[in-house]
């Protein structure tokens, strides 16, 4: 799968869970959001090998 | 995962986020009502603002502020925009943040009042502060308070409400408790209240972390700037921001707890804030508790003044 994070993409071949990749690119539950295929899904829901991913973090230095 | 909120009323909803501190999992709609009731029930039981009240939102272009003018709106508050142009160009920093304001304003159809800073001074943020060795941070809090106090009051508001959100707040509660810094702690207030010649101040958001206000955002198709402020010393809150959220996900509702138990348990302990005597500047007008000229137009004239030498 592809996964867009900032200017960022990466790639990813095997199915896990949301918060597995958050792990992997070492970004925290609580201050990103996950789309999958343009839509919002929890970090409990699955990730595909097909899927188009974004992650977008939430955190401002304000 | 299944919406808690449809299943309550027998119907299965696939739920898009789980607040993990409310033990909560809501799919589309029902995140947008809860959102939007919480802020109102916020707002009443704080006592911020009413339906009576005619109230401007500082808006940055960034997801806090702009989410909260919709909302407001949306919940009937009577609520305009001011955007101030920090004349930043790095990046289209300035010129992006103030279109995605007046996508709002549009799409809202509500005024939104636009302060420059170019216009002011002649020239931006970055300018103003290799001319006047002044942190840019410190001009550009200078410079907001004062717009944002001004306009507010020229144009008849009865309130001023600002994004700050509760990751914000509890950034800056345990930055100033490290140190004990029981001045700014007796500062620390969702609620400013009006005072001559000062507009109450009020943050709506305090109960929302960013990451709810950024999902209002995305759902409400709000557009927002999504860069960070190109001259943003922020790595200091960002450190403690994800620092805290280390502390949440081990124990879930710790920045709220944090953030509401202070206002409820500590803060009533303080001593009351000594407000030095207010007097009007000779030159703007506008209240200062210097005896003869206000901050900004002290900063006003130093930049003359660098500007001719
Ligand atoms: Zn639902
Ligand atoms: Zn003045």
């Amino acid at each position: 799968m592809k996964v867009k994070v900032k200017d960022k993409v990466y790639q990813f071949n095997s199915k896990m869970r949301g918060i597995e990749l958050l792990k992997k690119l070492n970004l925290q539950p609580q201050s990103n959001i996950i789309i999958r295929n343009g839509q919002v899904i929890t970090e409990e829901d699955y990730l595909e090998p097909k899927d188009s991913v974004e992650i977008i973090n939430a955190i401002s230095g304000g | 995962m299944k919406c808690r909120r449809c299943k309550d009323k027998g119907k299965t909803e696939k739920a898009i986020i789980f607040l993990p501190h409310h033990n909560l999992s809501l799919c589309k709609d029902c995140f947008l009502a809860w959102y939007e009731k919480r802020l109102d029930e916020t707002i009443k039981k704080m006592d911020m603002i009413t339906k009576k009240d005619k109230i401007m939102v500082a808006v940055s272009g960034g997801k806090d502020s702009l989410a909260l003018w919709y909302a407001l709106t949306r919940l009937g508050y009577e609520a305009d925009g001011l955007y101030i142009n920090l004349g930043i160009d790095e990046r289209n920093y300035s010129s992006t943040s103030g279109e995605k304001a007046e996508i709002l304003s549009k799409r809202l159809n509500r005024p939104l009042y636009v302060i420059e800073v170019k216009k002011q001074f002649g020239k931006g943020i970055p300018d103003l502060n290799k001319l006047t060795k002044q942190p840019a941070c410190s001009i550009c809090g200078l410079i907001k308070r004062y717009f944002i106090n001004k306009v507010a009051l020229e144009n008849g508001y009865t309130c001023v409400a600002t994004g700050h959100n509760l990751d914000d707040e509890v950034a800056t509660l345990f930055s100033i408790t490290l140190s004990w810094d029981i001045d700014s702690l007796i500062r620390q207030l969702p609620i400013l209240p009006e005072k001559e010649g000062f507009v109450r101040k009020v943050k709506p958001l305090i109960g929302f972390t960013e990451k709810e206000n950024l999902l209002y955002c995305l759902l409400q198709r709000i557009d927002y700037i999504r860069e960070e402020c190109p001259l943003s010393t922020g790595v200091k809150t960002i450190f403690y921001k994800n620092l805290l959220n280390r502390v949440e996900q081990k124990s879930p509702g710790t920045k709220l707890r944090f953030y509401f138990n202070f206002q409820k348990k500590l803060h009533p302990l303080l001593p009351g804030q000594i407000i030095p005597p207010l007097h009007s500047c000779s030159i703007c007008g506008q209240p200062t508790t210097s005896y003869d000229i206000c901050a900004f137009c002290r900063f006003k004239q130093r930049v003359k003044h660098s500007l001719q030498t």
